[in-house]
């Protein structure tokens, strides 16, 4: 799936100016991995891809479909392609694993298909396929609540398998799990995506892991571009400079969260 | 040190309360002393109800389980139109708490009127209800069952959507991300994260319900209620013993059910 990100901007309600005129692309089958500190409109970003957020102005266009511009049913039919990664895996707890991985069929098929009770033999099948790709066949009627993180971003990923999406949107997809259990789940997760074939935007924050996956590493200081290249042409300079310097961004931060104390003061 | 327990005298033993508190303190004086003399309360009308109570109990003991067999009927009657009852209450109350539930609902007008219907429904007292329904399809069953229908929404209802409101938005999102409608995320991720608590508070209402079909049927509304009323007004305090004891089995039986079920589930 080809993406394509041009003066992206989107300034929030209360003005945070979170994106920037962010412009990039993303070829079909690339994997992409994206840095930078916090507030410097990561989130923002995936969450514009998702459809969550609308962009204050600029194109973001998925396959065609202008996700800026996109109705509730395009977007809905444009999320099925989508596949999310998160950070706290967001399963259903006191479901089954095979429930939550069928779940992936839900943006296709509806409800029923893809529920665990009402679900076709093939999809059922297909389930359990996926599991056993991630090593977990054996956990399919465990309750997910019950396996540890790394196990359940592994569910994750077998959800979205399900799915069968063709993007696959990471958001910090190891954060929230120990150093070996990341190096795992990250391992899986571009294998996956390399057997299928699917584009992946990923963002990280630990720097040994984007350089070992990614092939391209795009840096966001202020809701901009601060680089966009192979990983192979990125120093530890660029790398130093993008998480410690003061960005205009930091300094914006400051004063925004000062400035009602500040004001409080002066009353 | 002295010194300066002499400069500051300790705060006075009590405050003098503000006028707000003091006409509330006068306002609930009145209405206690008010109530107490009108309900006639004297040394020997005490007594006599003790030696009353004796009678009761003299005449009652030793229970007459003659009429076992309508009694127990009358009691399964009861317990049915509890379950019931409970059941088609909780089937409705889960569109209601849906859309009462700020996360779920899909105005918030439209929120403002369920919640309202609900506080009607909890509002009005279950004996009521059943008065109101003893009138509309007569005598019988029918009318406690529709009461506890009733009195099911303005419980559950309530409870279910302050439930729904605390669940946690990521497993919802991550459905929503996938493309499923807002109907696949509420089936798929919001009820099932909430079912453990919706069994619970059914459970809860099972319990209450049993307990207020025994006194439904004081007004006519079916089940052991009527037995009870019979037996009191012939005087036959041995057979209304025997349903008095039936109901605190049957009420104790349901209550440690539901607590072994609830343990089981939560």
């Amino acid at each position: 799936m080809q993406l394509t990100i041009q003066d992206l901007a989107k300034v929030y309600p209360d003005g945070t100016q979170a994106l920037n005129g962010l412009s990039f692309s993303v070829s079909p089958g690339e994997g992409v991995v994206i840095l930078g500190h916090n507030g410097c409109g990561k989130s923002t970003l995936m969450k514009c891809l998702t459809g969550l957020e609308r962009p204050t102005s600029g194109r973001l266009v998925l396959d065609g479909v202008d996700l800026a511009r996109a109705s509730r049913r395009e977007l809905r039919t444009l999320r099925q392609r989508i596949g999310c990664v998160f950070q706290k895996f967001n399963m259903v707890g006191n479901l089954s694993v095979l429930q939550n991985v069928l779940f992936g069929l839900m943006g296709r098929r509806g409800l029923l298909a893809s529920h665990a009770l009402t679900a076709s033999r093939e999809s059922r099948l297909a389930a359990m396929e996926a599991l056993d790709r991630v090593g977990l066949a054996h956990l399919a009627a465990r309750r997910t609540d019950t396996l540890s993180g790394g196990q359940q971003q592994r569910v994750a990923i077998a959800r979205m398998l399900m799915q069968d999406a063709e993007i696959v949107l990471a958001d910090e997809p190891v954060a929230s799990l120990d150093p070996k259990a990341g190096q795992e789940v990250m391992e899986l997760l571009w294998s996956v995506v390399r057997e299928r074939g699917m584009t992946v935007l990923c963002v990280l924050h630990q720097i040994e892991l984007a350089r070992a996956f990614g092939e391209r590493l795009i840096g966001l200081k202020a809701g901009t571009l601060a680089f966009d290249r192979p990983t192979d042409a990125i120093s530890d300079a660029d790398i130093t400079t993008l998480y410690h310097t003061d960005t205009p961004q930091e300094a914006d931060t400051d004063e925004r969260v000062i400035s009602p104390l500040q004001r409080a003061a002066q009353a | 040190m002295s010194e300066l327990s002499h400069r500051y005298s300790a705060p006075p033993r009590l405050e003098r309360p503000s006028p707000i508190a003091f006409i509330l303190l006068l306002a609930f004086a009145a209405f206690f002393i008010s109530g107490f003399t009108s309900a006639n309360i004297h040394p020997d009308r005490l007594l006599r109800g003790v030696i009353n109570l004796g009678t009761f109990f003299g005449e009652a003991m030793p229970p007459n389980f003659d009429r076992w067999d309508v009694i127990a009927i009358a009691m399964l009657e009861t317990f049915q139109m509890a379950i019931v009852g409970v059941v088609f209450g909780v089937i409705l109350s889960l569109p209601m708490a849906l859309l009462c539930a700020r996360n779920t609902s899909p105005h918030p007008l439209v929120r403002v009127v369920a919640r309202n219907i609900v506080a009607t429904l909890r509002t009005v007292p279950d004996l009521v209800w059943a008065l109101i329904f003893v009138v509309a399809v007569g005598l019988g069953p029918l009318a406690g069952i529709l009461a506890i229908v009733m009195d099911t929404i303005g419980f559950c209802a309530r409870f279910f959507s302050e439930r729904i409101e605390e669940v946690d938005p990521g497993p919802g999102q991550a459905l929503a991300a996938t493309g499923a409608s807002r109907s696949g995320v509420v089936c798929g991720a919001i009820l099932p994260e909430c079912t453990p608590s919706f069994v619970a508070t059914s459970l809860f209402s099972v319990e209450k319900a049993v307990r207020s079909a025994v006194v439904l049927g004081l007004v006519g509304a079916g089940g052991i209620g009527v037995e009870l009323s019979a037996a009191m007004n012939l005087f036959r305090y041995d057979q209304a013993l025997t349903v008095i004891l039936s109901i605190l089995v049957v009420v104790i039986g349901v209550e440690q059910v539901s607590a072994w079920i609830r343990k089981r589930v939560i």
